[in-house]
């Protein structure tokens, strides 16, 4: 059967249908994150600490709010570059760095982080100044800092923050202990105690005292958050500023105890699993078919050899190897998909060689033969094509056991931990306890993404049956 | 009274190409003890044609209708499960083609042959098996032969062992698909003696399938040819033979080729048609030599140059 | 020199294994000589297991024989190594008994039947196009422009038939194999490709090697006639005289039992030997047809091989009746 066949006949069965559907589904998404995300995404991203630091850890996705009672808060991070208005004076500016917030939650925030990288300034040193401004009217001012002055010996233009930013983590900052308890003592009030205080920060920030006169209840509404920079000199400049709200929802997906957006790594898992699978199943399938054309064509010595060859390297015990192999050679992901493959390729050559036998005392090749082709001509030029549709099934039925393979081998501990797949975060969120924490998003997605990978497959297997098996096409 | 009147027998079936008419207005009429061979070209319906006197039919049928009347009754009124209790291997047994290479490989032929009978009400086992020797004997194998397993046997042999499978219940008629035709010619001489034998000797009815015109007339009493699903002409053996009314058979006899005479095998040029897209009018019109204008607008009704013979071709209607 | 092929004592001997460890020896062919004369088709009749197809592949050397020699056009190819192989493959050509399997379904006609030329490497495209575009003319699958993209499974058998015909000629051959090439096509087209052939051999002169079961055919189509039963010939003559004046019991056993369409015959029982053959593992002693002959000499043919003698001009025949 010709390739244009082949696909005719797939497309006509339901089965063939949805593969093909789910596999340009799969495929997109793949291409999508190779081209979305640099290629040593696992190490530059997924496993650097400090990508994640103001992550919320173990945060279930955000839409799962529709299905809790309580609105809880959506982590969000706010970043500016320019300011949003500049404020001249004489000899000074003020650079206003504002960020809308649209609080409807039902709770106060994990906490709340600000950060600032990468500022030079000529003359003076500039005074930065965080300060919300509630629904409620009121005014608050969280935070002050001076940068730093110039060291004994430096001189202009002076750079701060450009190692590591000025990061504030203004849930437990002392000086913004100080501003909440003016802020109450002015607005409300309340003489509270600092120690009391310690701890509440976002409480008290996002909410106004309750009628009890203890505690605090939210606030919903609208709030700014504006940084206010005072420069003494044109040029001085910064280059981010960063107010992130600790949630306890964070994106699509969630986080994982590192704080990991479970989003990104889910979906760099596509080209990697598409990629394990398919690239196990070509060495495979190509060696079994290399093999078995040998092996049923030319016979005698040959046969004997690759058959019991075969027989060896198909009852050796694969999993035990693989652990051993992987302890001594590192876990390399190539290594594990040359291993599988290696390891993969018997049964097809001891089923292939079965059906060179026929064709070897068929007409075809007795016609070839007499014509005076080659044996190579013969093997490669007709006994191949005949069994090519054949082949082709096989390597589709062979890509989901490569992708459970690995994913099997990451759950044991032995993935490659420059390359994160979904193997691997199944196997991080076992280690941690995810699943005793009822952690579903971070277990259930790749659990079902393997599933669904897999399953791709074998509908495209089911569908290519009737091309394999022609007694199947009516 | 007829043993076999089968009137306007259509089978359908529906394949991806289309609706194929496999067996299409097919009447016919067998008396008790005669033996009536079907002939065709393969793809022609003949086997069809048993499949629907035998009630076992695929399941891709677009149609199935006509009335087939056995010894009186008519079987389009039986339910599937009547037929079945009733009729089949009862009173029509088949030897289907191709059956030989069936046989259960782990189970010995005697108990194969037997097993029709086991499965009627009190029949011991011991009665069922000396029925089988008959049998054997009957089909002039010797009687070792029911201790073997299949493979121990040839293949004229396995043969025998199929027809002594249908004959086990003394059926009336016998549908026999191209029984020989794996076989050598010198096996497939003996196996027509001894079917001559049983028909002389048990006044057996055979519907006797086959392509081959000449084996044909080393048995059957009247024949039937099939062309893409019709019976385009049928007859007493002499009439079809000496006289043959259609052109197909004329041209079907002279590509028989002849060992005793210097006549020359001819050939039909062209192939059978597309049975999902069937020419219209007649069906052998764009093979046919002396096809005329009528030929390829109407379909031919049956006629009949004399009672014992009757042909499909506007040849016998003279030209308009 | 008027013999192109000639298998002299050929014996070819398959060894398969037996129930218990040992193995045995098939006998397919066991002791055949013959000669194809040039433009000559020489008809090789017998029933399945008498080793004509066996005969058939050793003459074009897709096996070597356990014994013998095969000589073509006066070499011994009967060891050929691989170059001389493949010179002999340009001249000596086989057409396969099953129009679906024996071409290759992935490829059109034109790839067909430009495989050959591929293979010896002849003419550039252009010619190449003109030879396949001619060999298509001479098989009648006109016109050639029409047929040569097709794919096969767009063709009945008698063109698929054709199509290897066609392969099997495009070379020019002077010795062809056909074996068995119109038994699976039906009844009305067979002898329109059995014309086709006779045709060709005179246009282009070539020698057949017709291998059948159908005596009948061979009748029509060939200038001589082998007889083979149990891997060895037991009668040859030119094809008129073995049909009416057959010497050995199995040829007018043979004979016997193909029927004519005649209205009488179902009144008459057949004269037919009794039995099947033997195996080709477990050949009868003496005579190989003793044990089925109705001609049986106890103590002579159950004992001596008849060796094939020359009963009258060009005929031949090894039955002890001719002693």
């Amino acid at each position: 059967m010709r390739p244009q066949e082949a696909i005719r006949v797939l497309l006509s069965s339901g089965p063939g249908k949805a593969g093909i559907i789910f596999f340009l589904a799969l495929a997109a998404v793949s291409l999508y994150a190779i081209v979305a995300y640099p290629l040593d995404f696992g190490l530059r991203f997924w496993n650097n600490p400090a990508i994640w630091a103001d992550n919320p850890r173990n945060a279930p996705p955000a839409w799962s709010n529709t299905f809790t009672h309580l609105r809880r808060v959506e982590h969000t991070t706010f970043r500016a570059t320019e300011p949003a208005a500049v404020i001249p004076g004489a000899g000074v500016e003020t650079r206003l760095y504002t960020f809308d917030l649209d609080y409807r939650f039902e709770e106060s925030p994990a906490f709340t982080s600000f950060s600032l990288r990468h500022l030079t300034y000529y003359s003076r040193p500039p005074l930065i100044t965080l300060s919300l401004a509630r629904p409620d009217g009121r005014e608050m001012l969280l935070y002050r800092h001076a940068v730093r002055g110039p060291d004994p010996g430096e001189s202009p233009p002076v750079s701060r923050y450009v190692e590591a930013p000025l990061r504030v983590y203004l849930s437990g900052d002392d000086t913004v202990l100080w501003n909440i308890a003016d802020f109450l003592g002015r607005e409300f009030e309340m003489e509270l105690p600092l120690s009391q205080l310690r701890g509440m920060v976002d409480e008290i920030a996002f909410g106004i005292p309750g009628g009890d006169g203890q505690g605090f209840r939210v606030l919903p509404g609208d709030y700014t958050i504006t940084v206010a920079v005072k420069v003494y000199h044109p040029q001085d400049s910064i280059s981010e500023v960063v107010f992130v709200l600790g949630g306890s929802v964070y994106g699509l997906m969630g986080t994982d105890t590192l704080g990991r957006d479970l989003a990104v790594g889910l979906l760099f898992g596509f080209p990697i699993a598409l990629f394990i699978g398919l690239v196990t199943a070509l060495l495979a399938t190509t060696m079994g078919t290399l093999m078995g054309i040998l092996s049923g064509y030319q016979g005698g010595k040959t046969d004997i050899f690759i058959q019991r060859f075969c027989d060896v390297l198909g009852n050796i015990p694969l999993l035990p190897i693989l652990i051993f192999l992987i302890f001594v050679l590192g876990q390399k992901l190539m290594l594990v998909i040359l291993i599988l493959a290696a390891f993969g390729w018997p049964g097809l050559t001891i089923l292939i060689r079965s059906m060179v036998l026929q064709l070897r005392s068929g007409q075809l090749v007795e016609a070839t033969r007499a014509l005076g082709a080659s044996p190579w001509r013969i093997m490669l030029r007709h006994i191949f094509f005949q069994i090519a549709p054949f082949v082709l099934a096989q390597m589709i039925f062979f890509t989901p056991a490569a992708i459970l393979a690995e994913a099997g081998l990451s759950f044991l501990g032995l993935g490659d931990p420059s390359i994160p797949t979904w193997g691997q975060i199944l196997e991080f969120g076992f280690r941690t306890g995810a699943v005793y924490a009822g952690y579903w998003w971070w277990v259930l997605p790749p659990g079902l993404l393997i599933v669904l990978t897999a399953m791709t497959f074998v509908l495209l297997t089911l569908g290519m049956e009737p091309v394999v098996n022609p007694r199947l096409r009516s | 009274m007829a043993l076999l009147r089968v009137s306007d027998l259509r089978l359908y079936y529906a394949t991806v190409g289309g609706v194929l008419p496999a067996v299409d207005e097919v009447s016919l009429i067998m008396e008790g003890g005669e033996a009536l061979g079907v002939v065709g070209e393969s793809g022609a319906g003949k086997s069809s044609l048993a499949l629907a006197l035998m009630r076992t039919l695929p399941r891709n049928i677009a149609l199935y209708d006509g009335i087939i009347e056995f010894e009186g009754v008519d079987c389009s009124k039986l339910s599937d499960e009547e037929f079945r209790k009733r009729i089949r291997w009862q009173r029509i047994a088949m030897v289907f083609q191709g059956a030989m290479d069936s046989l259960n490989p782990v189970m010995r032929v005697g108990h194969q042959v037997a097993e029709p009978l086991l499965l009627q009400p009190g029949v011991s086992r011991e009665q069922a098996y000396a029925a089988v020797q008959r049998q054997l004997e009957l089909l002039l194998l010797p009687p070792e032969v029911f201790q073997r397993y299949p493979h121990e046997l040839s293949g004229g042999m396995r043969q025998r062992i199929m027809i002594a499978m249908a004959l086990i219940l003394s059926p009336k008629l016998v549908i026999l698909d191209e029984p020989t035709s794996a076989l050598d010619v010198i096996i497939q001489a003996q196996i027509m003696n001894v079917l001559k034998r049983l028909k002389g000797e048990l006044g057996l009815s055979i519907l006797f399938i086959t392509h081959d015109l000449a084996l044909a007339s080393d048995l059957c009493d009247a024949i039937a040819v099939m062309y893409a699903g019709e019976i385009i002409e049928q007859g007493g053996v002499e009439e079809v033979l000496t006289e043959p009314g259609h052109p197909y058979t004329q041209k079907l006899l002279a590509t028989v080729p002849r060992l005793k005479s210097e006549a020359i095998p001819e050939f039909i040029p062209g192939a059978p048609p597309d049975m999902t897209h069937l020419p219209q009018g007649c069906r052998f019109h764009p093979r046919c030599p002396h096809a005329f204008e009528r030929c390829r607008r109407e379909r031919p009704l049956p006629f009949r140059p004399n009672p014992r013979h009757q042909v499909r071709c506007w040849l016998w209607r003279g030209r308009p | 020199m008027n013999h192109l092929l000639m298998l002299e004592g050929v014996k070819m001997y398959f060894q398969v294994r037996s129930r218990f460890f040992g193995s045995l020896a098939v006998k397919a062919v066991d002791g055949v000589s013959l000669e194809v004369k040039r433009a000559e088709t020489l008809a090789v009749v017998g029933e399945s297991g008498s080793g004509k197809s066996t005969l058939g592949r050793v003459s074009l050397r897709l096996i070597r024989p356990s014994a013998g020699r095969v000589i073509f056009d006066g070499e011994d190819i009967t060891a050929a190594n691989d170059a001389e192989l493949k010179r002999f493959r340009k001249r000596a050509q086989g057409i396969f008994q099953d129009p679906f399997s024996s071409i290759d379904p992935f490829m059109n006609i034109y790839q067909i039947l430009e495989e050959p030329l591929f293979i010896h490497g002849l003419g550039n495209s252009r010619e190449r196009r003109r030879l396949i575009y001619e060999a298509l003319e001479e098989v009648k699958l006109t016109p050639p422009q029409e047929f040569a993209p097709k794919y096969p499974d767009r063709l009945s058998g008698g063109q698929r038939q054709r199509v290897g015909i066609a392969r099997a000629l495009i070379l020019r051959p002077d010795y062809v194999v056909a074996d068995e090439p119109v038994s699976m096509i039906d009844a009305s087209s067979r002898a329109e490709i059995l014309y086709l052939l006779r045709e060709l051999q005179d246009r282009h002169g070539m020698s057949f090697l017709y291998i059948t079961h159908d005596i009948a055919t061979a009748r029509h189509f060939s200038h001589r006639i082998a007889v083979m039963y149990l891997g060895r010939i037991v009668e040859t003559a030119p094809t008129k005289e073995l049909i009416e004046k057959p010497r050995h019991p199995y040829t007018m056993a043979l004979i016997e039992a193909v029927p004519s369409p005649d209205p009488a015959n179902r009144f008459r029982e057949r004269r037919v030997i009794p039995g099947e053959p033997a195996s080709p593992t477990r050949v009868p002693p003496g005579c190989r047809l003793h044990p089925r002959c109705p001609l049986f000499i106890r103590g002579k043919c159950d004992v001596i091989e008849p060796p094939l003698i020359e009963v009258m001009e060009s005929h031949y025949a090894a039955c002890h009746l001719y002693c």
